[in-house]
């Protein structure tokens, strides 16, 4: 092999991605030319500079009195969604709430809340809400995917028993997806992809809830 | 206090503890920030984001890898979302023609750093910057980056060999 044919592989050599083969008969070259080795010792020389430089760099100004600024007070910050939450009260599962105006207030706001988080998880997936709005939207989603869950509850009774089985067991595929899309967040946080599918997978959640909703009291 | 200790005192929303994480990580935050950007003002600008999201968001840290890795993770999104931004406006491209404005981090890496070396990887163009500080510097494999930027695994291997051709030749000048 010729010099220039030795030299494309040199990254895969240093990465280790060549074949034994291949790494063997680069091997070979290079003990025999000069100005190949001298160019893979530039090569390797580079990439340990590389890999020892400072992880720490301290900014040149303090940067923390233009963060204290931008925090949400803790008593407004939206609470996280832990793995398997879903935004419904554990208690509003299978239990029939009390009906009565109040609950009919609740729908309405929990529709009003459905409109805000369908436009808010649009605008996300264009690409035009501002990335720092995604806890934002996660908190909406908690709020109307509760009061929704609790309508639901409430007015299953009326639902056939296949429809039921077919609206939980869609729920817990769009719950399964939350929760993956969650702990994949936990690991690559702020990744806009994943923010994004999960926004997606709440309002798919809320649009799934709000059907059944309807169709619940449709039949009763 | 202990590390898990002031992280769960910030995810309860206290400021003071948020601080003292602010404090003890913005060093490592600030320098992932500054070689991907390679431009000190926009590398405190990212920081800053990078802050403000992590507490946002610290409520779903779940201590299951290092805070320290939790905010490295954040902060290489954070730029490369701020990126993604800037070429969706066509505007504000982060410059690297001006490698004096690296001067200010020459003081801070005089005790084991490169300063040359820095310099040169800030006057890099910007899609083999991103790439050699993601691969040689910060570990990151060419699927992984090629996932976190949306440029293909080959495009990836081809910016990595240009960006090490180019570093050459600088440090060798």
């Amino acid at each position: 092999m010729t010099c220039d044919d030795i030299r494309v592989r040199f990254d895969e050599y240093v990465d280790g991605g060549l074949a034994p083969a291949e790494r063997e008969a680069v091997d070979r070259h290079l003990d025999g030319c000069n100005e190949c080795r001298g160019e893979m010792a530039r090569l390797q020389a580079l990439l340990a500079a590389a890999r020892s430089l400072p992880r720490r760099i301290e900014p040149s100004r303090d940067l923390w009195s233009g963060i204290a600024a931008r925090l949400t007070p803790a008593d407004r910050r939206p609470p996280a969604l832990r793995p398997g939450e879903t935004g419904e009260p554990a208690e509003s599962r299978g239990r029939r709430p009390v009906g009565g105006p109040a609950r009919r207030w609740m729908l309405a706001a929990a529709a009003v809340l459905l409109v805000a988080l369908s436009a808010g998880a649009t605008a996300l997936w264009l690409g035009r809400l501002p990335v720092e709005r995604f806890s934002q939207e996660r908190a909406r989603y908690a709020r109307a995917s509760a009061a929704l869950a609790e309508r639901l509850a409430g007015d299953a009774g009326g639902l056939p028993p296949t429809t039921l089985a077919v609206v939980r067991r869609n729920l817990e595929i769009v719950d399964a997806a939350i929760r993956e899309a969650e702990a994949a967040l936990a690991t690559d946080p702020g990744n806009p992809e994943l923010e994004q599918m999960l926004v997606a997978r709440y309002e798919q959640r809320l649009a799934l809830l709000a059907r059944a909703t309807r169709l619940a009291r449709g039949a009763s | 206090m202990s590390l898990p200790e002031t992280v769960r005192r910030a995810q309860a929303g206290d400021h003071a503890a948020f601080r003292t994480l602010y404090q003890e990580q913005v060093g490592r935050v600030y320098a992932v920030c500054l070689r991907l950007s390679g431009d000190p003002a926009e590398a405190s600008e990212r920081t800053q984001d990078v802050f403000v999201r992590a507490w946002e968001r610290l409520a779903s840290f779940r201590g299951e890898s290092a805070l320290s890795t939790w905010l490295h993770r954040l902060a290489v999104n954070t730029v490369l979302e701020a990126r993604r931004r800037a070429a969706r406006r066509e505007s504000r491209v982060a410059s690297s023609a001006d490698p004096a404005g690296l001067e200010r981090t020459a003081a801070p890496l005089a005790g084991g750093g490169s300063p040359d070396l820095e310099r040169a990887i800030a006057a890099l163009p910007e899609g083999a910057r991103l790439v050699f500080v993601l691969h040689d510097v910060e570990g990151y494999q060419h699927d992984e980056i090629a996932a976190m930027t949306g440029i293909a695994e080959g495009t990836s291997k081809a910016q990595l060999h240009r960006a090490r051709r180019l570093l050459r030749e600088a440090l060798e000048r």
